[in-house]
């Protein structure tokens, strides 16, 4: 159990190096080694740390908690086949931790990042898209279901392929350096996570690592259905590759349009949705 | 002596909270839910505001700006309350009781945003009030509707399949609880987040949140 | 020195509770959820009080850089 998450970590670290890897190569540059951000996160658990005077203390440390706890949470539910409107809580969840950062320091840019956090409310419409359209075809939102579902009607990849777009897109949204990542731009700094440097940093960097590990997999569980470990993880790193190819090639989007393309998203699996279920039912 | 009618959306009942016949319920989901809104309230009662730090326009000074005490007490009392209404919202097994205690989510985050005294916040407060008050018309609409169509406003017998909620009554309840939490809306409400506070500030979100999830699970069990 | 030490105290007790949780899980001991719950509480504790000890110093301080 501890050993699954501490696996999770170091494999979402390494998915984190591969992923600022092949960035690099498409874009013509070496690159870090792909067992950068590891180094990163110790780096940062090394150096000296403290609370800026002007933060809310509590609220400060306490985030970083927070974000390494939902996420092993969510971890524990996609192992024990737990409810996927559970997973889509945390990542709601994730909203507060990201808002969190950014307003506990009081300063001006982890304030943006929070507002823009906000603003980019809209990434979770495809999610709760994705629940909707699944829970149209399986009529069950639990994980063991929806496994056991799949075993005998095949992969919903190719029956809910909207959905499937919609969490590749809802994974794409919460990647490092993606074109919808504006609340870690650099004209805000760092953005939310500006004020949260040395061990607060390093607690972040091991909370976000579990959440790509977690979104990659959910979505190999959700998508494909239950693999061997090893041919999960092969699958998890290719979507990974072809996330990390859309982020290499595409800007950082303006706020208001990341909304948009968002909720275009969400209105054309809702459209999906309804002639699925009222025209042709 | 309680049996969930419905365990494949949000797991399994742990137990349950009886008050005569409103029988709340603690499932995986609700009690996860739970959890949080209690972590966030506890620190709403525990933790000290920040204190905002602004960079004066073309150049490189900044400031911290002034907090007044008074101000903070009150937005500290409406976001613990806040939270209260949260925790009921969550666990709350009968379709009136959510709705107002929604509402009541509502009333309390507009004296969150309205304890700053600046322009912008203020103004923010007052057009979000504006929408919460509209979306208590769809809210209690939506509980009318189910009680109209089905006799029963107990989820216990809603999330039965004997009992068929009408499409309207859904949609109402969903419109309302966008309403009256900020979630979807908040977009237009990035002016909130110029209010101190942040402990209180982030019970906004904390509640619009997840009353918005557990909607999201009546909706769906239905 | 002391808030290295009770950085240290803080990380031991969580990180056995952690692995504790796990091996009770495991050979049945304890039920399953009851395990991830615990491990849910210990594990952020557990990585900022060891990242917390590991980063305290030991000596006299530095002479912190105040600026140009």
């Amino acid at each position: 159990m501890i050993e699954y998450l501490i696996f999770a970590l170091f494999i979402g670290l390494l998915f984190h190096g591969i992923h600022r890897k092949v960035i690099a190569r498409v874009q013509g540059r070496p690159g870090p080694p792909i067992w950068q951000e590891i180094l990163h996160t110790l780096k940062f658990s090394f150096k000296e740390t403290w609370i800026p005077k002007t933060a809310s203390q509590t609220l400060f440390v306490a985030v970083v908690l927070v974000a390494i706890g939902i996420w092993s949470a969510a971890l524990f539910i996609l192992l024990s086949g737990g409810s996927i409107l559970l997973l889509f809580g945390i990542y709601l969840l994730h909203k507060i931790v990201e808002h969190g950062l950014g307003l506990s320091s009081g300063s001006p840019y982890g304030k943006f990042g929070a507002i823009r956090s906000v603003i980019s409310a809209a990434s979770e419409l495809p999610l709760f898209a994705t629940v909707g359209l699944i829970y149209f075809f399986t009529h069950s939102l639990m994980l063991s279901d929806i496994i056991a579902y799949q075993q005998v009607h095949g992969p919903l990849l190719i029956a809910a392929f909207p959905a499937a777009i919609a969490m590749y897109l809802v994974i794409l949204s919460k990647l490092h350096y993606s074109p919808f990542a504006i609340i870690e731009a650099k004209e805000i700094v760092s953005g939310n996570m500006t004020e949260h440097f040395g061990i607060w940093r390093a607690g972040l960097e091991v909370g976000y690592a579990i959440k790509t590990y977690v979104l990659l997999y959910a979505f190999v569980l959700i998508f494909i259905g239950q693999l061997p470990l090893l041919a999960a993880l092969l699958l998890m790193l290719l979507i990974l590759v072809s996330l990390s190819f859309i982020c290499a090639v595409s800007p950082m989007l303006s706020p208001y349009d990341t909304v948009t393309v968002q909720s275009l998203v969400t209105g054309a699996i809702a459209v999906y949705i309804i002639v699925l279920g009222v025209i042709l039912a | 002596m309680f049996n969930l009618p419905v365990t494949n959306i949000g797991g399994s009942e742990l137990f349950v909270l009886e008050f005569g016949d409103i029988v709340n319920y603690f499932s995986v989901y609700t009690a996860a839910l739970f959890a949080f809104a209690l972590i966030f309230t506890a620190l709403a009662i525990v933790s000290r505001p920040e204190k905002m730090v602004d960079i004066a326009f073309g150049g490189d000074a900044y400031y911290t700006k002034e907090i007044d005490p008074g101000l903070l007490r009150f937005q500290r009392f409406m976001a613990i309350a806040c939270g209260l209404a949260t925790l009921g919202a969550v666990v709350s097994g009968d379709v009136f009781n959510f709705t107002l205690f929604v509402s009541m989510v509502g009333i309390t985050n507009i004296g969150i945003v309205a304890a700053y005294k600046n322009k912008h916040v203020l103004n923010a407060a007052f057009q979000y009030g504006i929408v919460a008050m509209l979306a208590t018309v769809p809210l209690f609409g939506g509980a009318a509707i189910v009680l109209a169509t089905t006799g029963t406003l107990s989820l216990w017998e809603l999330y039965t399949a004997a009992v068929a909620v009408p499409l309207i009554a859904k949609i109402f309840l969903v419109l309302g609880v966008m309403g009256e939490g900020m979630a979807p809306f908040y977009i237009a409400k990035a002016e909130i987040t110029r209010a101190q506070g942040a402990p209180f500030i982030l019970m906004v979100h904390v509640s619009s949140l997840l009353v918005f999830l557990r909607v999201v699970e009546i909706v769906i069990s239905m | 020195m002391k808030r290295k030490q009770s950085a240290l105290t803080i990380a031991t007790v969580s990180g056995i509770v952690c692995v504790a949780a796990a091996i009770f899980a495991a050979i049945g001991y304890l039920a399953v959820w009851l395990a991830e719950i615990l491990i849910v509480l210990a594990f952020p504790v557990f990585v900022i009080a060891l990242a917390l000890w590991w980063s305290a110093s030991e000596g006299v301080a530095d002479i912190p850089f105040i600026g140009y």
